[in-house]
């Protein structure tokens, strides 16, 4: 069962070579390895815990069940774990490798097993008796490669008969890891940035910047719509303060300026804004830290507070509208919370009053559209983007599965901010979403989410997808948007 | 023989059950303790019991599983479920014995019904097995335990199928009984122990997985500082 090689796929075939992965390594031989050489994994490691791991590891898995609600959870899913594999036929990297490591139940129970060994009256029995210990450098090192392979897209959850969710307990596990410094480095960076750096969000945009940029993005709408669109800032009492992930700063313009359009076309710019006290939505928490995630949301929250704003909007992004929606009841209590609505909820509204005029013959390519995970998985929003679609696209296909049970994008989990990991995102977990793709003979892909965005590119340009073009679902609003005078279209 | 027939008939029956009710107790005390402590320490303590019900109904009656892509699995595991949820209890042999021990009694199934179900049942199991020995990751997830389980219960329909149509078959009828008591005993105590408690904390699942997802405010920090890195930056 414990695999030989744990840091990669190398031996297995049809995985893509993953990058500078040295084999696991005795501590204290040879010349100086990197933390991430020293444990294997795939991705970069900034550090590694000096003292002696498996102790350490207990040690925070007792705090854990301690202090947070993951307790009762771990050991009903040690009682009832079945091991039926049913998960195996809905997780796209056990389709892409059918390397068993891949099975969803198993990486469940990489931990579930340390649980049952070392935290349970029969465990730490049977421990006693055989004096044996469970928990090895080499167990811990499996599951830190294990839990980075999977992207949490929870698609496994719908083939659990026991009800098990392996998204939670990859999250679940991931915390436990991120508290020994196993954590990778591209995201601990940015977190790091957002939560104490001077400019406070993951992609170090300083407020001028922010400010520069808004202006370059409306002397753009001028440009091309010949119309003066405001991006407002700071405006007090508002409906919405704005959090989109902050990369679309710097990457997604023509997302941004769609929905600033969009705003501005049904006349009702006085409802949203944007606050430069903090303006990030992403929220790395999500994947690896109840700790961070926490801190994360409060800046949300917060601001939204400064700004006397009634709701918290998040822009197009899958993980940043969950994280929002799912945190800031948990974390700030249910009672009084502030809402979290996603930004195509509030345009199928606007489109549902008639506010917004769309022009049928902008788009005539064929269009799909891919449900990122977290806003899709549980239904919350699946329909929206789909109504507001078809209202101006005439070629609109889906893809095959889709909706709740769309396949993930393949950089799931925080993954796809781990550059290092490329080959493995677009060869294997990205490999079912490119065969989907390529099934709807779509030339517009429409992703709205940031990190779906990034990964579905990387996986059509890996893929030879040439002719298709990923795009954000208010970019196509960009284009399409019929304006006449001041806006507010009757 | 005899001995052995009358201690499973008797005493052993009554542990098993005793086993089986105290454990369930137990393993519900504890469900119920635990998560209300999980719901106590929530910051969002709404939980949406219309969307558990019908997703914890989704699995009892998995219509959508119908048109997954594991068909004969969903099929295979539901007859067998329903065989040994229906057999036990509304076998008229069953009711007969129930009556005459406690003297309370229920309406029982038609013995074709009966039959069909074992059945059903039976050919579930063997497709469960075969499932479990063939495919790729249930065989590579399959423990021994997983065997064990699925044999017991396989052993436990095939001599009640047995005790009740004793004709044809060449083993002695005794030790059919014997071992069909056995069998049933043995399940019935290693329910609360074993991957078997799903039949107790179904229901509870799916609040277990909501709950799961309401973090605790301050936790994190809490965590932090039992680890003594209290203040330590990101």
């Amino acid at each position: 069962m414990v695999p030989e090689q744990p840091g990669g796929h190398a031996d297995t075939p049809g995985k893509g070579p993953l990058p500078v992965v040295a084999p696991p390594v005795k501590k204290g031989g040879g010349a100086k390895l990197l933390p991430h050489q020293i444990l294997g994994t795939s991705y970069y490691l900034e550090r590694i815990y000096p003292g002696d791991k498996v102790k350490r590891f207990l040690e925070i898995f007792a705090a854990v069940l301690k202090y947070t609600n993951y307790g009762h959870l771990v050991d009903t899913y040690a009682r009832v774990g079945a091991k039926c594999a049913n998960c195996a036929c809905s997780c796209q990297i056990y389709l892409a490798t059918q390397d068993p490591q891949d099975i969803p139940c198993y990486r469940t129970n990489l931990l579930l097993e340390v649980y049952r060994r070392h935290f349970t009256f029969r465990g730490v029995m049977q421990s006693k008796v055989t004096g044996s210990v469970f928990l090895t450098e080499e167990k811990i090192r499996e599951m830190a490669e294990s839990v980075y392979h999977c992207t949490g897209c929870r698609r496994c959850s719908f083939e659990c008969p026991m009800g098990i969710d392996h998204g939670l307990m990859t999250h679940l596990s991931r915390y436990i890891l991120s508290e020994l410094d196993i954590i990778p480095k591209a995201l601990v960076v940015a977190t790091r940035e957002q939560l104490e750096g001077k400019t406070g969000n993951t992609s170090a945009i300083p407020v001028p910047a922010l400010v520069d940029t808004l202006e370059f993005l409306q002397d753009d709408i001028k440009d091309e719509k010949g119309v003066d669109v405001v991006f407002p800032v700071d405006q007090e009492g508002r409906e919405f303060v704005f959090f989109p992930a902050v990369s679309d700063y710097l990457l997604e313009a023509d997302t941004l300026k769609g929905i600033a359009l969009t705003f501005h076309a049904a006349g009702e710019t006085d409802r949203w804004t944007i606050g430069t006290g903090y303006f990030d939505g992403i929220n790395y928490g999500l994947f690896y830290s109840d700790w961070c995630a926490e801190r994360i949301v409060n800046k949300e929250i917060d601001e939204t507070y400064r700004l006397k704003g009634k709701k918290i909007l998040i822009g197009e992004c899958g993980h940043a509208s969950r994280s929002a929606k799912v945190f800031v009841p948990s974390f700030a209590g249910a009672k009084g919370a502030l809402p979290v609505v996603n930004i195509m909820e509030v345009t199928l509204d606007m489109l549902r009053r008639g506010k917004l005029k769309l022009d049928p013959n902008v788009i005539t390519e064929r269009v799909t559209y891919h449900d990122p995970c977290n806003i899709a998985r549980t239904g919350w929003i699946v329909d929206q983007p789909r109504e507001i679609l078809r209202a101006f696209c005439k070629n609109f296909v889906d893809m095959v599965p889709d909706g709740e049970k769309n396949f993930c994008c393949g950089g799931g989990g925080g993954t796809v901010s781990i550059d290092e990991v490329r080959s493995y995102r677009t060869k294997i977990t990205g490999k079912v979403k490119a065969d989907q793709i390529r099934a709807t003979g779509a030339h517009y892909v429409v992703a709205p989410c940031a990190n779906c965005k990034k990964q579905l590119r990387e996986v059509c340009e890996d893929n030879d997808l040439k002719d298709v073009e990923v795009v954000g679902l208010h970019d196509l609003l960009y284009k399409a948007l019929i304006l006449d005078g001041q806006g507010g279209t009757p | 023989m005899s001995a052995w027939l009358e201690l499973a008939r008797g005493p052993f029956l009554y542990l098993a059950f005793a086993v089986l009710i105290l454990g369930a107790l137990r393993q519900w005390a504890l469900a119920i303790g635990e998560l209300a402590r999980a719901r106590e320490m929530a910051g969002d303590q709404k939980i949406p019991w219309r969307w558990m019900f019908k997703k914890s109904l989704g699995w009892i009656v998995p219509v959508n599983a119908l048109r997954g892509t594991r068909i004969p699995f969903t099929l295979a595991s539901v007859a067998f479920h329903a065989g040994m949820l229906a057999v036990p209890i509304f076998l008229a042999g069953h009711v007969a014995l129930v009556e005459k021990g406690l003297g309370i009694g229920w309406p029982a199934l038609p013995s074709a019904v009966a039959d069909g179900l074992t059945l059903a049942a039976l050919a579930g199991l063997a497709v469960l097995l075969l499932y479990r020995l063939l495919d790729k990751a249930a065989r590579f997830m399959s423990g021994p335990q997983d065997y064990f389980l699925l044999a017991l219960c396989i052993l436990v329909f095939l001599t009640g199928w047995f005790v009740a149509h004793p004709a044809g078959c060449p083993l002695p009828f005794n030790l059919l009984y014997l071992g069909h008591l056995l069998s049933t005993e043995l399940v019935l105590v290693l329910i609360p122990f074993s991957k078997l408690c799903h039949a107790l904390l179904f229901a509870s699942t799916r609040i277990v997985w909501e709950l799961g997802w309401h973090f605790v405010p301050g936790g994190g920090d809490r965590v932090r500082e039992a680890l003594g890195k209290a203040g330590e930056p990101v």
